[in-house]
């Protein structure tokens, strides 16, 4: 057994980390944050030109190949960052497209997805949703709102997951474009910067040859368990990130005749912190070598690795504004943009308590206890 | 012992709520309940409503225009307000300042000043922290040298709340430098339309401009203006930390943002089922109700005690704002990823417009500064660890 990533896996994240560090350092991210559109064009080709988007596509269709330990090492890298570019949403469509999408689907979008040229989102971050596929001949008419869509403002794809007749949870997979007639999406701002949208969809057109991704409610959540993978592993790079920065702090602020760090208490809050990142750091990649397993214990894994996720996210992004004390709440700080990033993703793809529910009602079921 | 309150008390209560009932503009209530932004001008009309009903403050001395009001009233008064739907009084005049100079002003001070701070004319803002002074704040360096009647003023304050609006603001200056840090401090009150004051806005997470840096450049000050006697400062400032206690655990606004809780909780869903179907949630709607009531009376054994301890308001300090923290965590909980957006783009107006959602993910990032300004949750730990084991 071993935990250790291949050569390659670690020059993919080496190259990413000097990549991010040098081209989107704080203050180039604090301008892209305050732009128009809320995120960079120019960093995400650099990105396509180092193979990120590429990574999750099959050789085969022009990508290169990568897998759930590829995207959870790209998502921490630009959890670190606090990237605003649409990696991890194109990571999670791109990898759903790969692994689920028809033959036909997938040679047509591959090439471009790969480039960069092309950015697909998914829409869903979980299996339940309001939106309707109704079947109508050779194609579906897509309607319902999905709320607060991630990076929705600068995809030319959506991958979609929606409702057939009869079904109360997800159990089609749709890219449909951005441009489709009868799709609105209304722009918001979510509360750790990044742009979203929540889109509006009346009788849009998906035909079953060029949209059609997979009729199967196991495929959708497997999608959003690959989201939640991809989140988990941002959160992993932000949450060590806020770490240094929370260190180096403690070092550096003098009061009382010297650094703050000398105080044990706050010592010990650090270590708490730190214990809980272990953890998350091993669930992490636990569950990616598991994602391509069996179903039953990939689901369980993923459960509990949001468990982990949401809980550690809370915790350390209180602490360390905290140990901050009044800096931490400023907007100057990065410190405060990790804690918002970690808000966020305590709130996406679930909460703690509906993915502990998940893991209970799975381990756990009623019956067993009578 | 009884834990009622006497029929006294309760009849004021009842008083109380009938006056805000009558008085406190509905708009402002309304807006106030679901999660607007507290504007300067609410406080001061509330103030002005609260001085000309005999309520400005209500347990100031009579002699003072206040009612002598006993410190279980006095949260019963809070209580009413906030649950209502009133701005909070602005603490740094009636709580802070207006304290210390009945005790140590001189009786021109006290004329000069009380009045407008009763009224809600002057708005006052707390100058004490520096970048190089935060809990360590006798370490501060904003120097006031003697230069005939006149201090002149040099350095830098910072946090401080909602500065940008003060007309005066009451600050710790260093006037000896020669001796321990604690005994070269004094208290200063200066008009912000002083030549050499500048004052530029902090923005805070949540996007707003709360507090302000205040720079002082060669900024003359009468020494009649300070208050206490030169080096006094620190004393003073000492004397405020024991007085300020009645709200140190903030329990009405905790209920206040309780109650909105409950209103979100029971309106939501999760995975297209009642939110108040779901057992966990429920349990943890039940803990922090009984959290908050073990911090109520906590807050009222301590309030309505005949001799005040020392530790007892750290202890409320740090559970109150622990308990507000969790209430606004578990109500972004509650509206799922409704609480995600944070700024709505144009055009969606209903985001905007939904009194649900409005403020609540804004405010559990605001309400971080609870366990940090104050006195911080570990330095408040610290005091109590200092005053019971004391190694
Ligand atoms: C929103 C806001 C409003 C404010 N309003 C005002 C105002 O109106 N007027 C005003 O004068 N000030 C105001 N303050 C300042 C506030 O009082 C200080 O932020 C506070 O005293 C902490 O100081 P600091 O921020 O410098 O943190 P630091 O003192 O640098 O503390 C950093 C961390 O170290 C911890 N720490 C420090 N010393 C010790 C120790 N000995 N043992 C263990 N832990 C320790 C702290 O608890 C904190 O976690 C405000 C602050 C905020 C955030």
């Amino acid at each position: 057994m071993n935990f250790d990533f291949t050569e390659e896996q670690t020059l993919l994240a080496d190259a990413l980390h000097r990549c991010l560090s040098e081209q989107a350092d704080f203050a180039t991210r604090k301008r892209t944050l305050h732009s128009d559109t809320g995120w960079s064009r120019a960093l995400w080709t650099v990105l396509a030109e180092l193979g990120v988007p590429a990574t999750m596509l099959a050789d085969t269709d022009g990508g290169l190949g990568g897998g759930a330990i590829e995207l959870a090492l790209i998502a921490r890298a630009t959890g670190a960052a606090l990237c605003l570019e649409p990696i991890g949403s194109s990571l999670v469509a791109n990898l759903t497209l790969a692994r689920l999408a028809p033959a036909g689907l997938r040679t047509r979008l591959a090439p471009s997805l790969a480039a960069g040229t092309r950015i697909a989102v998914p829409t869903f971050e979980s299996p339940y949703t309001v939106l309707q596929a109704t079947r109508h001949d050779a194609a579906y008419r897509l309607s319902g709102t999905a709320r607060v869509v991630y990076h929705a403002p600068c995809a030319d794809q959506f991958l979609l997951a929606a409702c057939t007749a009869g079904s109360t949870i997800a159990d089609t997979l749709f890219l449909i474009p951005a441009n489709a007639a009868g799709l609105l999406a209304v722009p918001c701002t979510s509360v750790d910067g990044q742009r979203a949208a929540d889109l509006h969809l009346t009788d849009v057109q998906a035909t079953t040859a060029d949209t059609l991704i997979s009729h199967d409610a196991a495929a959708v959540q497997w999608s959003v368990d690959v989201g939640i993978l991809a989140l988990a592993a941002e959160t992993l790079g932000s949450v060590e990130r806020s770490i240094a920065l929370t260190i180096d702090y403690l070092k550096t602020r003098n009061q009382f005749g010297g650094p703050i760090g000398r105080f044990q208490a706050l010592q010990h809050r650090v270590v708490g912190c730190l214990a809980k990142v272990e953890e998350l750091h091993t669930m992490v990649f636990v569950a990616a070598a598991r994602l391509d397993g069996e179903p039953m214990l990939r689901r369980t894994t993923i459960a509990a690795l949001k468990v982990i996720a949401c809980e550690t996210a809370q915790h350390v992004g209180e602490e360390v504004v905290q140990l901050h004390g009044g800096m931490g709440v400023t907007e100057e700080m990065e410190i405060s943009h990790h804690f918002r990033r970690l808000v966020a993703a305590g709130i996406r793809f679930g909460s703690r308590d509906q993915h502990l529910a998940a893991y209970t009602a799975l381990r756990f079921p009623p019956s067993q206890s009578a | 012992m009884n834990i009622e309150l006497a029929p006294e008390d309760l009849a004021f209560r009842d008083h109380i709520r009938a006056f805000v009932a009558e008085q406190l503009p509905a708009a402002m209530a309304q807006r106030l309940l679901n999660g607007g932004k507290i504007e300067p001008s609410d406080i001061r009309t509330w103030q002005g409503i609260l001085y000309k009903a005999g309520l400005g403050a209500i347990y100031w001395p009579a002699a003072f225009g206040g009612q002598d009001a006993a410190p279980v009233r006095q949260y019963l008064f809070e209580l009413e307000c906030a649950l209502a739907g009133a701005p909070p009084q602005l603490s740094f005049g009636v709580r802070m300042l207006a304290p210390v100079l009945m005790r140590f002003g001189t009786t021109e001070q006290q004329r000069t000043f009380l009045p407008s701070i009763l009224t809600g004319e002057t708005w006052w803002c707390q100058g004490y922290s520096e970048p190089g002074a935060g809990s360590d704040l006798a370490s501060l360096r904003t120097a006031a040298v003697l230069d005939g009647d006149h201090y002149v003023i040099n350095g830098q304050k910072c946090w401080n709340t909602l500065g940008q609006y003060a007309d005066w603001i009451f600050c710790l200056v260093r006037t000896d430098f020669t001796v321990k840090a604690q005994r070269g401090i004094s208290l200063v009150l200066i008009d912000m339309k002083t030549p050499g004051i500048t004052v530029r806005p902090t923005v805070l997470l949540d996007g707003t401009p709360e507090v302000n840096d205040i720079y002082f450049d060669n900024v003359r000050v009468p020494v009649s203006q300070r208050v206490g006697a030169e080096n006094e400062g620190w004393t003073i400032a000492k004397f405020l930390l024991v007085h300020e206690r009645t709200n140190i655990a903030g329990v009405p606004w905790s209920k206040r943002d309780f109650a909105r809780l409950l209103g979100i909780a029971q309106a939501a869903t999760r995975d297209g089922r009642p939110l108040m179907e779901d057992a966990s949630f429920r349990a943890k709607l039940a803990r922090l109700e009984i959290d908050l009531e073990v911090l109520e009376h906590t807050n009222l054994r301590m309030l309505s005690a005949a001799k005040p301890d020392m530790t007892t308001p750290s202890i409320l300090k740090i559970r109150g704002s622990e308990v507000r923290q969790a209430i606004s965590a578990l109500t972004m909980e509650a509206l799922g990823r409704q609480a995600l957006p944070l700024v709505v783009g144009p055009g969606d107006a209903a985001l905007t417009e939904d009194a649900l959602t409005r403020g609540v993910t804004a405010s559990y990032l605001n309400l971080r500064k609870l366990s940090i300004f104050g006195g911080s949750n570990e330095i408040q730990r610290n005091i109590v660890a200092q005053s019971m084991i004391g190694l």
